[in-house]
């Protein structure tokens, strides 16, 4: 199938952006109808992944995506995030409640007053936000619906031809405090001068959304960050103990914080998929760190054989040579000197959404390849 | 923008019988490079604190920097150094650091920022952010031309012989919410023919009291709130003026000049 | 800027300048002065700075009236001119003490490159080690490099991180409020019912 042909009306599409560094998820949930959570840069283009992938199949983005979700405020899930709800006007926008509050928009304005190429993932949502207000504030109306746990964002009316909801299964309340009372310490700490007004990301991840896909017969579930700790009232053992994925099998499986064990919950794989599901990873390259590692390439593979990956974690590709004097002078000051990413990798899984028995195809483009094949760390 | 004013410093060579006329041209696009970067504040300073190792104590400054500093001068009226990459010079009523290199800029801004954060109850009544691009012609017609199309020489027919633009100031509004004016100079280098400087200011005046306020001792807030948030925009606009003045000269056919 | 190595240039400087007092004779002596930079750079201008006190800048004699501080001979020579081939704004990522180095990932400034990353060594920053923290920003400029009177040239690579200010109490304020204000309307109009679609 060429990679610029479009699904048609009654084909599920559910697809994974990841170069090394960012995660973006795209799907086609029927009829034109379409769903972006989270955004990452295409380094060919400087542009939205998603974005350029949806002109580059024909689709108009202003009438096509329906619903952009914003999993959290890590750069590597949002950069690009406010051209692409730009270009979605007839979008819903999602995102969890703590980061419209405004401890966390006060550190984000005050992290964007400071001058930076690499754009940060709290400005980038700040400039979201504003958007949708813009977009409240003239005839549009409103256009953003907070997630939370076993909240429905979205879902088909009963004439519909395909039966569609979406619901976000975290962050939970626990976790909405936990992030409110960090905002609050951190401004604090920025106020009497004890911080640097940058924020890190720590774990576990607050406010990270999961969110659950239901097409007709078929069940997806996609992880986002979220992760896994002994204390129940947060992270998947919250969304195991809601009401949302009872009865919950899911035949796909965007797994969690990039394959990492913090984002690895045995009961996910035991109570809410389905056997072998497919297991769909991006990566996280940044700096020294590379997940996933080994171990966790064998703890998937012992879950799936049907496991994909974006791109390669343990990949480096050098970066392009200067002029030889400029590169001379270069080499005597940066060791190991890299693409920070890799080529865009995507990977396509396409599958009818009247024959839930379908497997459907998984297509592999720009480095993206099985989990199996991934080379082991140097 | 609009324009309000031009000043025009015109020099007489010599004397001869020359006549206006309008020239065919086709000018080529010049050479063009960043000459200078400079911050002005205006209002009342203490020139002696400003030595190097003052900068140096508050981590404005590299310390090495700061100790192989050329201090001119350090005193009450006047202070005076230059390290490496910049200078700075203090009266008790101006101001002033620059660099001569583009890729200082940035570091400029964090410096004056970082000097007037510490000394943010210093009156501060104006303040200049500039940048004086060069520009370097393909040829000395192209230079003339350029000098032509910004004076044209027909109205100092009989008024002065064989005209010659030394020095043009234009000023023009704002386009923004703060008070203040932008300036643009252009001069020929007349030790160096074949160049000639575009000086950009954007000259920014304390904002005045609100009322809530009245009897408020200036300080230097609201310069520092202007440099946080304006001073790479304010450069992304001397580089677009400049670009627009080369564009307008390079898209010029003909010139009002002197034979 | 105006060159200050003459007193006559700091003369005309000042002359210009309404308000300015300044005993320009005083200046003129020798002696005079050199006492003055003395006490003055000794004495604190403020509670909070101490200046260290400029006694040993060299002087010499040039004519009578007039004053010269000589700059030592090692300083370097001043840049008129920096021909950026390269440039980046660099991100510490990460700090690796052990092998003394650090990752930054890097930004090119020149055009729409795709980002980059590297090590670079903590024992060349020149007095900005101090400064390396994850998240610190800093230029990475290569190019050619014009120094001094005559304009001697060379090809250099300057690491420099950015000494940012702190954030003001203003600066926080106007941020709360703008924050406050987007805060308020986004939660007051959140849509809450899921919401139906037709396809």
């Amino acid at each position: 199938m060429s990679k610029t042909q479009p699904p048609s009306p009654g084909e599920l599409e559910v697809s994974v952006f990841g170069p090394g560094y960012g995660e973006s998820v795209l799907v086609h949930v029927g009829y034109g109808a379409w769903v972006v959570i989270d955004s990452c840069i295409d380094p060919k283009t400087n542009r939205s992944a998603p974005l350029n992938y949806l002109e580059s199949i024909g689709v108009v983005p202003e009438s096509a995506i329906r619903l952009v979700v914003a999993s959290h405020w890590h750069a590597d899930h949002v950069r690009g995030l406010h051209q692409l709800l730009s270009a979605a006007t007839s979008a819903i926008f999602s995102c969890a409640e703590s980061l419209a509050r405004n401890e966390f928009l006060t550190l984000a304005k005050i992290e964007a007053m400071e001058p930076g190429k690499i754009p940060l993932g709290p400005e980038e949502l700040y400039r979201c936000l504003t958007t949708v207000r813009e977009r409240a504030e003239t005839s549009r109306g409103h256009q953003h619906k907070w997630a939370g746990p076993d909240r429905i964002l979205w879902q088909t009316d009963k004439h519909a031809p395909v039966k569609i909801r979406i619901t976000t299964l975290s962050p939970s309340d626990e976790m909405h405090s936990r992030t409110v009372q960090t905002m609050l310490n951190y401004i604090t700490a920025v106020k009497k001068g004890l911080s640097e007004p940058r924020l890190i990301a720590t774990c576990p991840n607050d406010v990270a959304v999961a969110v659950l896909l239901e097409i007709n017969e078929r069940q997806i579930l996609l992880g986002s960050d979220l992760e896994q700790e002994s204390n129940v009232a947060v992270g998947w053992s919250a969304v195991l103990a809601g009401e949302a994925v009872k009865d919950s099998k899911c035949c796909a499986f965007k797994v969690a914080h990039h394959g990492s064990y913090s984002g690895h919950s045995d009961a996910v794989w035991e109570e809410l998929l389905e056997t072998s599901p497919l297991a769909l990873i991006t990566p996280f390259r940044h700096g020294d760190l590379r997940i996933p590692t080994g171990g966790d390439r064998a703890r998937i593979l012992a879950r799936t054989g049907d496991a994909y990956i974006s791109a390669d974690p343990n990949l480096s590709t050098k970066a392009p040579k200067k002029s030889g004097k400029v590169q001379a002078i270069m080499s005597n000051t940066i060791m190991n000197r890299r693409l920070a990413n890799g080529p865009m990798g995507h990977i396509r899984w396409r599958a009818p959404i009247n024959d839930p028995a379908d497997r459907g195809l998984v297509e592999l483009f720009d480095g993206a390849l099985p989990l199996a094949v991934v080379s082991s760390a140097a | 923008m609009g324009y309000y004013s031009a000043r025009v410093d015109i020099i007489v060579r010599k004397p001869a019988r020359q006549k206006t006329c309008t020239m065919q041209i086709q000018p080529k696009e010049p050479d063009a490079s960043v000459d200078e970067v400079t911050v002005v504040l205006i209002g009342d300073f203490n020139p002696k604190i400003f030595h190097p190792m003052w900068f140096a104590h508050h981590r404005i400054l590299r310390e090495a920097e700061a100790d192989d500093a050329t201090i001119e001068v350090i005193h009450a009226d006047v202070a005076s150094f230059t390290t490496e990459w910049l200078t700075v010079q203090v009266l008790r009523d101006r101001f002033t650091a620059g660099v001569k290199a583009e890729v200082y800029r940035s570091h400029l801004g964090d410096l004056v920022r970082n000097v007037f954060s510490l000394l943010s109850h210093s009156p501060v009544r104006q303040m200049g952010i500039n940048a004086t691009f060069r520009l370097r012609f393909k040829s000395d017609d192209d230079w003339h031309a350029f000098g032509d199309m910004i004076l044209p020489k027909s109205p100092w027919a009989g008024v002065l012989e064989k005209p010659g633009l030394l020095s043009t100031n234009v000023q023009g509004t704002r386009a923004d919410r703060h008070r203040g004016l932008v300036n643009v100079t252009v001069e020929p280098d007349t030790r160096r023919p074949g160049d000639a400087s575009v000086r950009y200011n954007d000259h920014f005046e304390k904002p005045l009291e609100t009322s809530d306020e009245p009897g408020k001792v200036a300080s230097a807030g609201w310069a520092l709130e202007i440099l946080q948030e304006d001073f790479d925009a304010s450069y992304e606009r001397a580089k677009h003026m400049a670009k627009k003045l080369v564009d307008n000269f390079i898209a010029t056919k003909t010139v009002d000049s002197r034979r | 800027m105006t060159n200050l190595s003459d007193v006559s240039a700091i003369e005309r400087l000042i002359s210009g300048v309404p308000g300015t007092k300044l005993d320009v004779a005083a200046m003129l002596s020798h002696r005079n002065l050199a006492r003055q930079l003395d006490s003055d750079s000794a004495a604190t201008s403020s509670p909070a700075h101490q200046v260290q006190p400029t006694t040993k800048i060299p002087m010499r004699r040039v004519s009578e009236g007039a004053l010269v501080l000589t700059p030592s001979p090692r300083r370097p020579p001043v840049i008129r001119h920096f021909e950026g081939e390269q440039q980046y704004e660099g991100t510490v990522i990460a700090i690796n003490l052990r092998d003394r180095n650090f990752t930054a990932r890097l930004a090119s400034v020149n055009g729409n490159a795709p980002d980059e990353e590297g090590e670079f060594s903590l024992d060349e920053l020149n007095g900005d080690e101090n400064l390396v923290v994850p998240g610190a920003l800093f230029t990475w400029t290569i190019g050619l490099q014009s120094r001094g009177q005559k304009g001697q040239q060379i090809r250099v690579s300057d690491i420099r991180f950015r000494r940012l200010p702190p954030v003001t109490k203003e600066a926080i304020a106007k941020a709360e409020n703008e924050a406050e204000e987007l805060s308020a309307f986004l939660l007051r109009t959140a849509i809450e019912a899921p919401i139906i679609a037709t396809l």
